[in-house]
This record gives structure tokens, sequence and C-alpha cells, in this order.
């Protein structure tokens, strides 16, 4: 019988306690009929206790107490799991059934002997029972809730007595209490599922699962743990979740599904729809690019809509194209459907959002047939529509919304968001008979305008974060864990989810003087302009900061910006407003948990759906839905959750002895390290102490950082049960930034690092490698004043003073700078723009560091271009190594400024001596490369006035100049962007500036 | 009631002599002949009743005494209300470093610190290198408490701990510059009368920063 108990108890939370146990077999299974379920069922008492076939039946009385309302009690009825099915289930027993034990309990007990309705006691009369003459040994035991009815045959009489009388006590105690609902809301996570319990835990948030665990932890020092308590949980916790997510992932591995999500953004700008959506929409694939030319024409009017005959239109496309893979979701968002009035203060119904689905489903043509729409919702002008597969309908349950407006006062719906909150429930299977379901959030926004309110939009960001909340969900019950939380209805928010998609409408613009942002796109090739500009996207600088959207991914950005088109006004080569600076308005980001992967296929604007002033954009997800068995995670988690269960960290005084952690090793030694060049090292950590022990990194005080910059620990914090094992690894990179004081020798590699246990000592670990210092990385100024090569300097100490230098120049650079003006090298055409020969190169450097000479070109007397293209490299990622811009950025703005050669010229008296002995020798002989532009005739800088007015006007831009070419290179390397300043310096102004040097007086 | 304090004490001396055997004799009332050099701080806490009924709980932190790990010291006696300096009563060298570690807190550590400079492994006495004269001299003339003692067989461990407790709450004046203690146990109480529940921490240190 024990064994019975403890698979029974493997089957309760923590906070339920199992009383007692029943051992029989099942009589009679629902009287009624609704046999579903094909248990092997066990008639009349010939076969009972003889046949090997006959299902084990365990009734469990369960106990659960609860501080507000006392002890409650429910009968479980579990099925043993057949021999055959055995090998599928981590579990023994199925749960068949819950019965709450409250006032109108029924539990009635006869001898089998009789027909078992012969001598039945209601449970009305249960004091009254008495046990029949022990001559038959079996016994019925009858529950009912409704109409089920279950009966059980037992031949224990002692225990069945037992039973009785701790159901008895329990009805009792459920009297006292009123409220019935609320006294066994306990059971509600037992009851969601009919053979088992279900996880009932939403997923977690985001934000912490895809950060690393350190990242959450208290700040405290060496000596001075400020909440060891908090801390342990956090990591403790976090562990948990990856553990049994592994632990109930592993078997099911080759089983994944995936989902595929279209997802469209579009700010309509109150306009109905006039256009066909079919390329928007992906029902169609978009054909040759970028093209606009070709496409045009391609595109069909929009198909009359009408609802009745949506599924016998075409998409108008011509017949045989290959149709794109079916999308299992679409989740489509406008923005300013209703510009009216009257809608920013009363709803003014769903017409238009009717006609946009109207022409959602015409674009889908044959398609509209096989989706549903699932769910929508709209704030005043902020529209979203989630259609589904047809067939996938059912999988998707628990669908909530949300949304809340950031407009006038804050609250008005002009601005704001809409969110809906779907979970997804995967196919049962054979290995995962209850999936868990993946939650997937998909938030549409439409934030502040106006070019100056940044901070507006970021706190607009997070203010919908914070109110826009789903719940309560009555899918999820807090499952207690810990005696120190309660279970309670929870309230979600986006980031209680598996997959959070963001579509939106941002107002967020670049942050670029307007002559540049147009410029670039209208130069060649545009990809390159793209990626310039995205430097000074206000959204990525927001999220490389973390002041908004942190830890959102984007996929990069192919199309020109989507912001603003305009049908009456002058637009520039591109097609933009010239009033407007153009921008990236219209984005789609997402975040994911580590264990629901997300991999992004496509990101397009669509420039040919014309209708608003904003161009729509389609990105398309494949989501690999996990394959884990909800029960197969509880059970991996109350099996952890025992494993560390002793150890109370609200009383770390644990009878059983302090965490104790130990290193293999208490040094580590890297050996050489270069610049550049990652070297990694390991060791492992040991739980050596008899309770479970948490670790992590301590700086020595507020001072201080945890570790040098140069190095990197993986992980920064963790948690080991008794004799268990971690490896660390340890990687010291010397990157452009931190190099200097390393290659001047005021710096070391060398560190003491403090590893903290939870409750316990700190460990000290030495570190050290012996760098091999460069002149990569190291200012100019200080490059003039070596004595020699910098690898026999020995110490800052022995630079000469500034007084004793006489050239100011770098000795490196002026040998590549020597080596590039002594070689016929300009008929190399991508000379500065092929990368050459990486081990070329390795050696190239080394001698300007060792002050040897270049190595040999490989032909003894031609120049081989290859050669020729590695210096150029080298000299290039020289100049970029430098922690400072050749040109000191104090003085950027100035010669962005400058307009005429002369001016130029004077600007260099302004430029320290290192900087002047750099500037001349370089662009004197980028003005020699310049010269050797054949295929060109100088072209004028600024393109004649033209203005087009319609994309079709617009010619294909002149192919660059060779000088125009190196000047996009150099600028950013001798002028140096800073693309976090708060009003950059234009880009073109600096390559203007390069050019009065380059060009002919 | 009886009063109860509470004070962080700290460890310091040259390795090997004998520090973490003197915690481990006075906490647990052990000694292993073969202890592994300490690499890193070890936590411990203590109670010590003293006959007038006050009880002294001291949170101690026993530090690695290699070279290598001196830098990291200061992170573990700041905020410390006592400081055991111990040196081994075989090995002349080592008083030397127990010097080094005095001049050391009294320039940077607490003013108010109460030092104790320790002489271990009086068991030992027929290898005697440092006499008892010298060390107590030295340590009259630097106002330290002085003691010999033999973590081995426990002679002078218990004694030199209760002296300290019993020095310890009149010297502590009741806004002493403590640190925060430790956490989850004793937050923020250190080298303070528990019973009048004051936070030293929350109320007077935090404005330093």
């Amino acid at each position: 019988m024990a064994h019975w108990e403890r698979d029974v108890q493997s089957l309760l939370r923590p906070s339920e306690r199992l009383l007692l146990t029943l051992e029989g077999s099942y009589l009679q299974h629902d009287l009624e009929g609704d046999s579903e379920t094909s248990l092997p069922i066990s008639f009349g008492d010939t076969s009972l206790g003889s046949s090997s076939e006959e299902t084990r039946v365990i009734l469990a009385i369960v106990g659960h107490v609860d501080d507000a309302m006392g002890e409650s009690g429910s009968v479980f009825l579990y099925t043993e799991v057949d021999a055959a099915s055995k090998a599928d289930h981590d579990y023994p027993l199925f749960l068949q059934h819950t019965f709450a034990i409250h006032t109108e309990f029924f539990l009635d007990i006869s001898q089998l002997a009789s027909p078992p309705h012969a001598h039945h006691l209601l449970g009305g009369s249960l004091e009254a029972m008495h046990l029949p003459p022990p001559h038959d040994t079996r016994f019925c035991v009858q529950l009912a809730e409704g109409k089920t009815i279950y009966t059980i045959v037992t031949n224990d009489m002692e225990r069945l007595s037992s039973v009785a009388s701790a159901c008895r006590r329990l009805r009792d105690l459920a009297s006292k209490i009123s409220n019935n609902a609320e006294f066994h809301q306990w059971l509600e996570p037992y009851s969601l599922h009919p053979s088992s319990w279900l996880s009932v835990n939403p997923p977690r948030d985001l934000r912490h699962a895809c950060q690393p665990v350190h990242s959450s932890l208290s700040l405290g020092y060496a000596g001075q743990p400020v909440n060891d308590t908090a801390d342990y949980v956090v990591i403790r916790d976090d562990w948990l979740w990856s553990r049994s997510l592994s632990l109930a992932t592993a078997q099911n591995a080759s089983e994944k599904t995936q989902l595929r999500i279209r997802v469209g953004t579009f700010n309509v700008n109150g306009k109905l729809p006039t256009q066909d959506l079919s390329t928007w929409l992906g029902s169609v694939p978009p054909s040759s690019g970028t093209n606009h030319h070709e496409q045009k024409h391609s595109i069909p009017p929009l198909m009359e809509p009408s609802s009745h005959s949506l599924s016998d239109k075409g998409t108008g496309m011509e017949e045989g194209q290959a149709s794109a893979p079916e999308a299992d979701m679409l989740v489509v968002a406008f923005q300013e459907v209703d510009l009216s009035t009257e809608a920013f203060f009363n709803f003014t119904g769903s017409a238009r959002e009717d006609a946009w689905t109207v022409a959602i489903l015409a674009a889908l043509g044959d398609k509209a047939k096989l989706y549903e729409k699932l769910v929508s919702k709209q704030l005043v002008g902020i529209l979203l529509i989630i259609l589904v597969k047809r067939d996938l309908q059912s999988r998707f349950t628990g669908i909530t919304d949300s949304s809340v407006g950031a407009g006038f006062m804050g609250i008005m719906g002009n601005k704001g968001a809409v969110a809906v909150r779907v979970n997804y429930q995967p196919n049962p299977t054979s290995s995962s008979p209850s999936p868990l379901p993946i939650a997937f959030t998909f938030v549409n926004s439409h934030l502040a305008a106006f070019d100056d309110h940044i901070e507006h939009r970021n706190f607009d960001f997070h203010d919908i974060t914070r109110r826009l909340e789903f719940g309560p969900c009555t899918e999820y019950v807090w499952a207690p864990r810990t005696k120190h939380r309660e279970a309670e209805p929870r309230k979600l928010d986006i980031y209680s989810s598996d997959v959070l998609l963001w579509l939106v409408n941002l107002n967020y613009r670049l942050n670029l003087p307007d002559a540049d942002v147009r410029h670039l796109l209208s130069s060649t090739p545009t990809s390159q302009g793209i990626h310039t500009l995205l430097q000074f996207d206000e959204l990525k600088g927001c999220i490389r900061h973390s002041k908004a959207f942190a830890g959102f991914d984007e996929h990069s950005i192919t199309f020109i910006p989507t912001y603003r088109f305009a049908a009456n006004t002058e637009s520039d080569a591109a097609g933009h407003d010239i009033k407007r600076k153009p921008a990236w308005t219209d984005r789609v980001l997402h975040k994911s948990s580590p264990f629901v992967p997300v991999s992004q296929r496509s990101y397009d604007a669509h420039p040919w759906i014309t209708m608003s002033d904003h161009r729509p954009v389609s990105a398309e997800f494949l989501v690999d839905i996990p394959c884990i068995d909800s029960m197969a995670l509880d059970l991996a988690a109350n099996g952890l959750y025992k494993s560390f269960a002793t150890f109370d960290p609200e009383d770390p005084e644990d009878p059983s002895g302090v965490p104790l952690l130990k290193l293999d090793k208490s040094a580590l030694e890297f050996g050489k390290v270069s610049y550049s060049t990652p070297v990694s090292h390991s060791l492992n950590i040991r739980n050596a102490g008899k309770v479970p022990a948490a670790f992590r990194f301590f700086a020595r005080d507020h001072r201080s950082l945890i570790h040098p910059l140069w190095l990197k620990i993986e992980p920064m914090a963790g948690f080991l049960l008794p004799g268990e094992e971690k490896t660390l690894q340890f990687t010291i990179f010397v990157s452009d930034t931190i190099a200097a004081p390393l290659n001047l020798g005021t710096q070391e590699l060398f560190t003491l690092l403090i590893v903290h246990t939870l409750f316990g000592q700190d460990l000290f670990l030495s570190l050290d490698g012996e760098y091999v210092s460069t002149c990569f990385g190291t200012p100019l100024s200080v490059l003039a004043r070596l004595p020699g090569p910098i690898r026999e300097l020995g110490g800052a100490e022995n630079l000469l003073p500034e007084t004793q230098v006489d050239s100011s120049s770098s000795r490196e650079f002026m040998k590549l700078m020597g080596w590039l003006t002594a070689h016929n090298v300009d008929a190399v055409h991508d000379l500065f723009i092929a990368p050459g020969d990486e081990a070329l190169a390795a050696q190239i450097r080394e001698s300007l560091d060792t002050g040897a000479e270049l190595p040999a070109p490989t032909a003894s007397q031609t120049v081989d271009a290859n050669y020729a293209r590695t210096v150029a490299a080298v000299l290039l990622a020289f100049l970029r190594s430098l922690p400072e811009s050749v040109v000191p950025s104090s003085l950027h703005q100035q010669c962005a400024e400058i307009t005429s050669r002369d001016e130029a010229l004077e600007m260099l008296s302004a430029f320290p001596p290192e900087s002047v002995n750099v500037w001349i020798p370089l662009t004197a002989f980028l003005h020699l490369l310049a010269l050797r532009d054949h295929h060109q005739a100088e072209a004028p800088s600024e393109r004649p006035d033209k203005r087009p007015t319609t994309p079709e006007d617009a010619q294909p831009p002149k192919p660059p100049s060779r000088a125009e070419i190196l000047a996009s290179i150099f600028a950013p390397v001798l002028l140096r962007d800073d693309i976090d300043a708060a009003s950059p310096v234009s880009l073109l102004g600096k390559r203007q500036f390069l050019l009065f040097f380059m060009r002919e007086s | 009631m009886s009063k109860q304090f509470q004070f962080k004490l700290v460890l310091l001396g040259e390795s090997a002599v004998g520090k973490s055997s003197l915690v481990l004799r006075f906490v647990k009332d052990q000694f292993d002949d073969y202890r592994e050099s300490t690499i890193g701080a070890a936590f411990l806490t203590q109670t010590v009743n003293l006959e007038d009924g006050t009880t002294v709980k001291f949170e101690i932190w026993d530090t690695a005494g290699q070279e290598r790990y001196k830098s990291l010291a200061p992170m573990y006696y700041r905020n410390a209300n006592c400081a055991v300096v111990v040196y081994d009563i075989t090995q002349s060298a080592s008083l030397e470093k127990a010097r080094n570690w005095i001049r050391e807190l009294q320039r940077q550590a607490d003013p108010s610190i109460v030092i104790a400079l320790c002489g271990n492994k009086s068991d030992l006495a027929v290898r005697r290198q440092v006499s008892q004269e010298e060390a107590q001299k030295y340590a009259q003339e630097e106002g330290l408490m002085w003691a010999e003692t033999s973590a081995k067989t426990g002679d002078g461990v218990a004694d030199i701990f209760t002296r300290i407790a019993k020095k310890l709450p009149t010297m502590a004046p009741p806004a002493s510059r403590s640190g925060p203690g430790r956490a989850g146990t004793s937050a923020g109480r250190t080298g303070v009368d528990l019973n009048k529940q004051q936070r030293s921490i929350t109320s007077g240190d935090q404005c330093n920063c």
C-alpha cells in the first residue's frame, strides 16, 4: 500500500496533504451512460480480485489547509496507468475525478453480496452508517457528483472505515463555512484536466525569462550581502524554471510543430480600403522586390468587397504563380482607422472594422475560406484583427483583450494601444497527452507624434506596458509552491507570454538633418544608405539604451522609410513628402521566451499600396512550438521542489549544515592574450555541502565593477544541489575601447574575483593574463610619443615627454601610409573596399607592433593587388581602432559647416598636430586615388533640382564617383559619428569637408 | 530583560597561523589537524553569554591570509566592531605580519574598533620564537588586548572571545558607524542593543554616499 501513497503524494502540490488512501477496483462506471472513457470495468463479483486485467482504483483523501479558511478536504479518484502505456508516462496514476467534501458530499457504502443499491445510505446519513457483518469481506463504495457515479469495490474494511470517518470530519468542517466555492478553490487546478492537474502557472515574465538571472539580484558587496534571502529565491526559482522545462522538453524534442504567423501593420490615415492588400497579407508572393516600375502595373484593383462570394474571387494575379506558404495565423494591425471627432468620444460602431475585415478577406481570395476571424479589438482608430486557419481555431483558447488610451490627458483613445492574448494548445501526442499551452500576446500601439517628443513616446511605452492588463484570468491559479505564497487569481500583463509581438506605429524619428536623410536614401546602393540611417533611428537608440522596448528584437530593415507619402504635395526622389522628414514609423518588434524560438522570415514594406500617407509593413514569423507535457513539467517541478524544499531561505540557519561551495581552481592563468582575440578558460564550482546552495559574483564595493571590462563570466549566478557541479566560463576580450591602458602597461590583465555563496562564504579567484601590447586601440597622441615599437615600451613611464617629440606622428601610421604611396596602388579599384587577406593582415599588424619590416610581398617585383588591399584594410582598421576620432569630436560641427576649400584648409590649424600628421598624408593619397576615377567625369555634388512627384518620375541615381565613395568610407572613420548625440552632426557635412581635400581646387 | 548585542568580528593574520582553526574551535569546539588553506572569506556566527545575562552575538568573517588576497581584506574589516589579529608563536615573522595588519587597521578601519592580538599554537611552546613578554609589551604600547591560544587544545580560545564580548558593549557608541549586517538574519543591527530595535544603516549611514 505504501507505494500508492508515494505515487499519490507525487501527484499533489506541495500545498496539499495526503490523509488516507484506499485501494479497490471499479464495479461500475458512469451509470448515466456518458461513457466517453474506455476504462476496463468489472461487472459483478465473479472476476473481482482474480483477474490481472482489472484496473486498480485508488481513492485518496486529500486535505488542504488555508490560513483564512482552515482545513478542507476532497476525495481524489485515481486509476492505475496500465502496464502497456506506463512506458510513455512518467506518472503511475491518472486522476479520474475529484469530489469536494462539502455539505452535499455523497458517499455510499454497501455490502457487495447484495445488489449495490439495496442498502444504500445517503451522504446525509453518514453518521448513522454502520458496517455490515464481516462474513463477506467485499464492499461497494459509491461516489456521485451530478450525474456521474463511480462505484468501487474493496475488501480493506479497516481503511474503509477510516475513510468514512475522515469524510465525516471534513464534511463537518465544511458545514461551518458559508462560501463553499471559495473553500474548495484549491481544487481548481486538479479539475481543469480530467486525467491530471494542469500546470497552471502562467508563462514566466518575459523580461526575466530573456535576461540572465544575475541582472535581477540585489546590489551586494564583499563582506556586505544586502539581501541574500531575496536573491536566493530569485536564483533558485530561475533554476527551477529552466531545469524543469528542460527535463520536460528533452524526451519530446522531436515532436516540435511550427506555427506560421503573418503580421501586418498599417496606418491608414482615416481612409477606407480602396486597393488590393494581397501582397501585404502574403496571400500572393511579392514579385521581384524593389523594382517598382514593373510591379506597378501588376497590382490588381480592389475587388468589389462582397461578403457573399469572397471565396470565389481570384486574386487577380496571373495563373501559375507560386503560392506563398499559408500563414496559420494572420495578425493585422491598423492605426488611424477613424479620424472623426465623434470617434474620440463615443464608439462609432463597427462599420470601419467591417470594411477592413472585408478587404482582408478579399485580399486572401480563394484562401479566405480557410480562415476564421478569431478576435478583433478596437480603440478609436487603433484596430487589431486576428484570423486563424479554420482547422486550428479550436486550438486557440483563453482569448482576452485589453486597451489603454494615451492620447489627450493621457487617457483618450486617439493614441494608445490595444492588445490581445491567446493561448495556443498544441496537438496532444502519445508522450504529451496534455501539452503545455503557448501564450501569445499581440500589441498594436500608436504613440505620440511630433519630432521633439521622444521622452513623451518613451513615457507612453512604459505607461502602456503597465496599464495593459488581462484578466483576472481564470485559466491560471497561482500554484502555491512555498508556504510564503498564497493562491490567488492572476491578473496578467503583456509580459506573461511566451511570445510577444508588438506591431507599432511609433512615430519615432530619424535623428539626422533632413538633407542627410534624403541624400542617403537617394544614394546607391540604397541598402548602404538605409544601413547608415538606421544607426540614427530613435527607436533603435531607445532599445540600445533600454529606454523603451528594452530587449525587443527587430529583424533588419531593408525597405525605405514608410512615412510620409502624400498624394498632393511635392515629394523627393524616393517619393517622400518634402515637408516631413522621412522615418520608419511602422515597425514590428518581438520578444520570446528561450524555450519558444521565434524566427522572422520576412520584413517588408509595400510601397504600391498607396492609399495612405504611410506604407503598410508586413512580417512573417515561424514559431517553434515546443512539445512540453504539462503533467511532466509539473512532475519535474515538483520533484525539483522537493530537492530543495528542506532549506528555507527565510530561516537559513539549517541544522543540516551551511551552504558550502568549492571551486576546483583558485587561480586561472590565461597566458598570452592579444588585442581583439578572445581567450577562454573555465573552472568548475561544486556544491560540497549538505544543503542546496546559490552563488553569485560580488563587486568589492560600490565603486567597483564585479569584473573588469575585458572579462566576461558565464554564468554570473547559479544554483546547485548537494553534489552537483557547474562549469563557469571566463573569457578575456580586449576591444578597441579598453585597449589603451593595457597597451601602455598602466593596467594589467589581473583581477581578483569574489564568488559569494548565499548564506555562506565568499570564495576568491585570481585571474591572470599576459597582455601582448599593440598600437591598435592606442591614442594617436600617445603613439607619437613612443620611443620605439610599442612591444618594447615596457611601461607608460618610458614614453617620450611631449617636449621631446619632434614629428608628432604615429610611426605605425606612417609605415602603412608610406608603403601605399610608394607603390602604384591607385589602379586597385576596390582599395579600402575589399577586405584583403586575413592571415597577411595579422602579419602586418604584428610588424607594426614589433617594429619589424612589413612582410615581403608574395611576387618579387610586381605589387600584388591583394597585398595592397590588405595594407589598405589594415590602415582603415587601425584608424577605426583609435579610442578617439582622428579629428576631435569637438571640431566636427565646425568642420561640417565649412563651405569652401580655403576655409577647410584654415580649419587644419585647429587640429592637434598628431591629427594633422594623419590628415594631410591620408587625404593627399585619397586625392590621388580619386584622380584615377576614369569611368566618370567629376560629377556635380548636387543633383539638378528636379522634384518628381510620383515614383515613376524618379530616375535611377547616377553611380557615385570614386571620391564620393572614398569620402563615404573615410568620413565616419576620421570624423567618427556619434549615434547617441542629441543632435548628431550632419553626415553629409562631414563628407563634404573631406571632399574639399580630395578634389581639385 | 537581558541585553542582547550583535557585533561584526574579522580575523586577520598571516597564512597558516590558525585563524580558521581558532574560529572552528570557538564556534563548534572542533579541531582538524589538516585544514585546507582558506581561499576566500568564511562567515560564521557564535553567541557568547556573559555572567551579567548579556548575550553577544558575533558575526565572524574569517579571511584568507595569503598575500595575494591582501587587497580584499578591507572589504571585510570595514564596519567591523572588532578584529582578532592572529600570529603563530612558533613563527616570529608572523608577528611582523600581525603588526602590519594592526597598523593598517589603526589607519583605515573604524576608529572605535576593538583589536585583540592573539598568539596561536601555544601547544607548540617548545618551538616558540615569539616570547610572551615581547608580544605583551607591544600590545600594551598599542592598547590592544592580548592572549595566547591553542586552537588544538582549546586553551584560551573561549577566554579571549569572552573578553572581547565584555569589552565591546561598553565601547560601542549607540550611533557607531556600522554597515549592514547579515542579510536575512540580523540586517542592520550590528553593534547595537537588539532590545532597542535600532537600525543603524537605515537611519544614519546612507547619507555618506
